[in-house]
This record gives structure tokens, sequence and C-alpha cells, in this order.
């Protein structure tokens, strides 16, 4: 019973606002009881894909399930398996965080609602805040009431938007306990987000989204070996230095600068490679001013993938 | 559960959630009363003495009492307006629209708030209406059937400023609902007879749906002859009404299907 074990299930689907194709084809399938990130940039088709998956958007192409529910034609019983929680705490201002909580056990037609909002108080640490108003409420704060919300009435599959986003270091390893911890309570999780290092460290499973399409997928071990680890950041003195190193280093990816007279080099992170880099150039008499060792962001990742894929076109 | 006791059930909860809120911010709910109460009392006080020949045997602040009211009824819809396109806003709409509720129950809710509300104002404006001098004639059918009147009134509005609220891009430009209302409002038989108005205006003036319902309002109040006003006024709440409603309905579904 293969099905059984699929949350979620995307075949081919396409979206299109106003003749601009946002989704081109995305095909996804998460297992049960695992966190799931999809990464890409801003404007990749991650809130599109949230809001398709979660009834608020029709796909104009291919399938969605959740849970084994059609989301076009079974919305209500997709719903009664999930719960959204969007880019922004969608959160009542003037309301406290115990009624904004008892309200949504309400909508869920749940017993004891006030029993269940203290419980899900304490689980997220909000029992000091319970009675205040939610506009007094910090960042963090805001969003752990958020999901609070989201997962009253313990809904199997969790939907978050972004959830690290516009969050201060602190409150972001706070959410990432909290995302966790929904996981081993055997939650599924869902969750986009525009960082590499977030992804690695929270998701089972990784798809990278870049214009509509689904470009990379796979456990962090197995997205890490055809990722790139670390990248180097060379300056040189002229033009001439910096085309001869970009000849010299054809066989990495490279990406030359000339009006800043740097060249981004994408490496697997081991000494043996960066010892390789640096000898190429000190053997051809090259001195370069200064130069950073860094972790890939996702252009550096896009950049590797997408490269990698025009090479293969050729 | 079947699907009326879910809907009823959810209804109630959004109601209650709309109510809570009023409740929690009154500042909205003081600017209601305030500003209908200012206009009264610039109108009887700054402008009466000089508006009273118009009026006939009238007593100018009975004249315009039923206009005060309706007025105050419109500015209660403002909040509707800014409410719901705030909703949309900050993602609480889309919150709701991914979970198993009654969808009905979303607009519903805001609407019986709404008209709570505003017969809450209404009352409060009566009560100060009485204190400057206003001495309705109404019997207990007067009086009946013009918090009918009002009731059905309130409903219409709310519906519009409803729709008014899912069509704007933000919840600072749903405020802007307001001009519509106080242009309907005064350019009405509500603060001035029309008569004395320029011939376009007054066309205007005697042919919206706003004076035949002040009309109405002022001749059950004060006891005089109905005519056909009450007939109109119902006709004009029922119609406008039920298309905000269904518009309304509508462009809740498109606009979630879609943003």
């Amino acid at each position: 019973m293969i099905k059984n074990q699929t949350a979620i299930l995307m075949e081919s689907v396409e979206k299109s606002f106003k003749g601009l194709q946002v989704l081109r084809g995305v095909n996804l399938s998460v297992k049960k009881g695992s966190i799931f990130a999809l990464l890409g940039s801003n404007g990749a088709g991650k809130t599109t894909t949230i809001n398709i998956l979660s009834t608020l958007m029709r796909p104009d192409k291919g399938r969605a399930e959740i849970c084994g529910y059609n989301v076009v034609s079974q919305p209500e019983k997709v719903r009664e398996q999930i719960s959204l929680t969007g880019q922004y705490a969608a959160v009542d201002e003037v309301l406290t965080g115990r009624d904004n909580l008892r309200l949504i056990g309400e909508l869920r037609h749940l017993r004891d609602t006030a029993v269940l909002s203290d419980a899900l108080l304490g689980q997220f640490g909000l029992e000091h805040a319970a009675n205040r108003r939610v506009s007094t409420y910090s960042g963090g704060m805001r969003r752990r009431l958020d999901i609070a919300m989201g997962i009253m009435g313990d809904p199997a599959l969790i939907f978050l938007d972004e959830p690290t986003t516009g969050l201060d270091p602190q409150s972001r390893s706070a959410m990432w306990e909290i995302i966790k911890d929904l996981a081993k309570s055997g939650k599924t999780v869902f969750l986009t987000t525009q960082y590499l290092e977030e992804a690695e460290q929270l998701a089972d499973r990784i798809a990278i989204i870049n214009d509509g399409i689904i470009v990379a997928e796979g456990t962090p071990e197995e997205l890490k070996s055809t990722l790139p680890q670390g990248v180097i950041d060379l300056s040189l003195k002229n033009e001439q230095e910096l085309t001869a190193v970009t000849s010299l280093l054809q066989d990495y990816s490279v990406k030359c600068d000339i009006t800043m007279l740097s060249l981004t080099v994408v490496t697997d992170g081991s000494v043996d490679q960066l010892a390789d880099i640096f000898s190429r150039i000190r053997q051809n008499g090259i001195n370069i001013s200064s130069f950073t060792q860094k972790l890939p962001t996702l252009e550096d990742v896009f950049y590797v993938l997408i490269g990698e894929k025009q090479r293969e076109d050729i | 559960m079947t699907t009326i006791t879910r809907s009823l059930i959810d209804t109630k909860t959004m109601a209650e959630r709309n109510l809570l809120k009023s409740i929690s911010s009154p500042d909205k709910l003081i600017e209601n009363v305030i500003a209908p109460v200012m206009t009264m009392l610039i109108f009887v006080f700054v402008l009466g003495g000089a508006l009273e020949e118009t009026t006939g045997e009238m007593s100018y602040v009975n004249y315009v009492v039923p206009g005060v009211i309706l007025l105050c009824i419109g500015q209660c819809s403002t909040t509707t307006a800014i409410s719901v396109s705030m909703d949309i806003e900050k993602g609480i709409i889309s919150r709701f629209r991914s979970m198993p509720i009654a969808q009905s129950s979303v607009l519903t809710g805001r609407v019986i708030e709404a008209v709570l509300r505003t017969m809450f104002t209404v009352v409060l404006i009566i009560l100060a209406a009485f204190l400057v001098g206003f001495r309705p004639s109404a019997g207990i059918a007067g009086w009946a059937g013009c918090a009918a009147l009002l009731l059905l009134f309130s409903l219409t509005i709310t519906w519009i400023s409803v729709v008014y609220g899912l069509l704007v891009k933000s919840a600072e430009s749903a405020g802007s609902i307001t001009m519509f209302i106080m242009l309907f409002t005064y350019l009405s038989s509500g603060f001035i007879a029309t008569e004395t108005l320029p011939s376009v205006l007054r066309v205007f003036a005697e042919n919206q749906p706003m004076t035949p319902i002040i009309e109405a309002a002022r001749a059950m109040l004060l006891n005089r002859a109905l005519d056909n006003n009450l007939l109109l006024a119902a006709v004009w709440c029922i119609v406008l009404g039920l298309a905000a409603h269904i518009a309304a309905v509508r462009l809740y579904k498109r606009k979630l299907w879609r943003s």
C-alpha cells in the first residue's frame, strides 16, 4: 500500500497568472511523517505550490493530492488533513493569544477548547503571554502562536511557508526545534525556505525549485554530493590576470566579474581542491590580491545546477 | 453533523470573533458615534437657524435626525470594509479558506457583527439626539417600523461594504468607501429640503436610494404621511442588498482561487 504512505503527490502541475507561467510542470511526492523542504529564491513558485496544495488555488493542469484526496474535487477532505501557516503571521492583533487559539478550536468543533488552548500555549512557551494582546508580541512569539493555531485540532500535514524569514537567529533556531518536534510527533511537515542551510538542517528530503521547475531533489546527503560545499572569491589586479586565472580553472564552476576584477570558484569544500586551485595560480606566477572562503548561497547552487544542465544540453 | 448545523455553529464563532475584536478596540466604535454626533451638533446649532425656514412646520432638529442616523449607519459599515480587506491582506482569510469550515460563515459572521454593532451605535445616536431637542411623535408601530427599516438598511449597506472590502487592493484604500457614503447621505433630503438644490443635483437627490429611506424613517418617527416612501425604500434595500450579497459571495470565491 504505497499510496497510503504518500502525504503529498503532485503530477505535472502547471499554473499561470495573466500569461506568466509560475509553475511549469511540478512533480513531487512526500512521504507521511517526514519533513520536506522546498528550496528556492523569491518568485521561484514556492508559495504558489503551497497555495495549490492547501486548496487556495486551482492548478491549470496536472494533478495534486493530499493523503489520496484530490485538491480540486475534494477540497473539504483535504482541509480536514492540513493546516496552513502563511508567510505572515495570520493572527488577530487586538485579541489575546488565548482567544486566538480558542476561536480556531471552536471553528474546528473541538471540545474543551480552553484546555487545548492552555496546553498549546505551554507547548510553545507562550503561557506567560496568554492573556496579552498579540499586538504586544515579538515576531518570534507571533510565529509560534501562528503555528500553534495551525496544529490546533491535530492535522496530519502541516504547511509552513518560509517559517523563519524575518526572524532573528535565536528565534530561528527555536523555530527549527519546533519543526523537528512536530515531525517527531508523527506529523508530515512541508516547508519552504530560501536558505540552503535551513533545508539541510531540517529536511528528510529537499526539492530545489527554480523558475517553476524542480531542478534537483533528494536527501540532504544525496544533494551534498552534487551540490557545491564551498565557494572562494578571488580578487585580482587586472583584467589580463583575471582572464588567465579563468582559463586555468576552466574545469571548475567559475563566475567572472570583470568590473570588480573578482572570480567566484565553486568547490566541493575539500582542502585538496583549495590546494589545487592555489597551486595552479602560483605556478603561473600570478599573485592574488585577496581571497575569501564562504558557504555557497542559493545563487551559487543554481549557478552550478543550471550550468551543468546547459553543459548536458550541449 | 449536518451541513446546516455546521454552518450555524461556524457563523456564530465568526460573529463572536468579530464582536470580540470590536469590543477590544473601542476607538473605532467611539469614532463611529462621535462623528455623526458632531455632524448633528453642527447642523442643529450652526446651520440649523438658517435651514429652519426650508423645513416648514418641522423643527430642524426633528428634520435632521433621520439623516444623521443613516450617516451613522454608513460610517459603521466603513469599519466592515476595512476589516474585510485587512483579513485578506494579513492572510487570515487564507487560513480560514484552508480550514474545514462552512466557508459562508466568514462573510455572514462579519455581517452579523456589523449589524449588531451598528444597532448599538444607532441607539446611542438617538439618545444624543434627545439631548439636543429631538422630539419624535411615533407610537409603537412607528418605532417598530423605523427599527425594521434601519435594520434592513444596515444589512444592505454592510453587504455593499463587504463587496467594497473584497474589491479594493489594500485595507488603506478600503476606508475610501466613506466618501461614497457621505456623497449619498448629504446629497439627499437628509439635511436640506431637495427643492432648494440646483436642478441637476435635485434630480440626483430625489431619485437616489437614500432619499426614500430617510423620508420613510422621518415619516414614521414624526408620525407623518408615508406616501410610497416605505415601499420604495424597502425595494431599494432588498434589491441592492441581494445584489451585493451575490457579488460578495462570488468575489470571495474568485479572490481566493487566484490571489
